[in-house]
């Protein structure tokens, strides 16, 4: 069933009142109406636009949210929420696509002898989702603020936001995220 | 609060403060904050050394993840903005 607007929006309004299980409900809510999104731009848009992370998180919000009664902090939480939802979308389509690969791979490597380029986005999506788990380690709020800016395209100003921190340390924040990052990684 | 993340405190403190700093600055000012621990030197200035490195890595997805999906023969275009 779709969730209506006045769920999520409820949700949101216990969360912020502290009810612990209001995240665990939410969180599907956001995850089933991003990844539906996903696939009707992936329907309407073809193979030759690349698909705006941010645009869906917006585009979920506007419609999952009454905006007459959430307040920053509500919007803050659901932008939060909703980083994470894509982050599993988009690790959940990676890992769909590696797998694929590799098994297209394997065909052409027994057919011609030669290997096929890897597939560097997929892989990269892959590599940041683990690497974001022991940053979490580390600082979990540092690891949220990756997750807005990488996986939710969040600018570093909306990112600030919706962490409630100032943009200044979220622009120091990320730099060291993104150099630890680089690092463990590997050159791209 | 576990000890590891309590280093990475250390090193985001050291880091923020080196990585403002002139690069001509930076190793004197590296050796003073770290002086006596060979090993936080090191990490930090390895972060320094990605930092410096790192470009506009990470600042977007990788284009056409998902747009590429339908069709994964073709690559989808690189329209990167700010």
């Amino acid at each position: 069933m779709e969730p209506t607007q006045s769920d999520v929006t409820r949700l949101l309004g216990l969360l912020s009142q502290g009810d612990p299980d209001a995240l665990d409900r939410l969180m599907p809510l956001v995850y089933d109406e991003l990844h539906r999104l996903a696939a009707s731009y992936l329907r309407r848009e073809r193979s030759d636009h690349t698909l705006g992370a941010t645009a869906l998180v917006h585009e979920a919000f506007l419609r999952l949210v009454d905006q007459r009664q959430v307040d920053w902090e509500g919007r803050s939480h659901f932008f939060g929420i909703a980083a994470q939802a894509m982050r599993r979308v988009l690790v959940d389509h990676a890992r769909r696509r590696s797998a694929a690969k590799r098994s297209r791979n394997m065909q052409v490597t027994l057919d011609t002898g030669a290997d096929v380029a890897t597939d560097g986005g997929a892989d990269e999506v892959l590599a940041v989702d683990e690497a974001l788990e022991r940053l979490a380690h580390l600082d979990p709020r540092q690891a949220r603020l990756v997750e807005l800016r990488y996986f939710a395209g969040f600018s570093i100003a909306e990112a600030a936001e919706a962490l409630g921190i100032s943009p200044a340390t979220a622009k120091r924040d990320w730099a060291l995220a993104r150099a630890w990052l680089h690092r463990e990684l590997g050159p791209g | 609060m576990t000890s590891d993340s309590e280093r990475w405190r250390t090193i985001k403190a050291i880091f923020g403060e080196v990585a403002a700093l002139p690069s001509a600055e930076r190793p004197a000012r590296l050796a003073a904050l770290t002086m006596g621990d060979p090993a936080l030197h090191a990490e930090v200035a390895a972060l320094l050394a990605a930092d410096g490195a790192v470009g506009r890595r990470f600042e977007q997805l990788p284009p056409g993840l998902l747009a590429n999906l339908p069709r994964p023969t073709t690559r989808g275009s690189d329209s990167s903005t700010d």
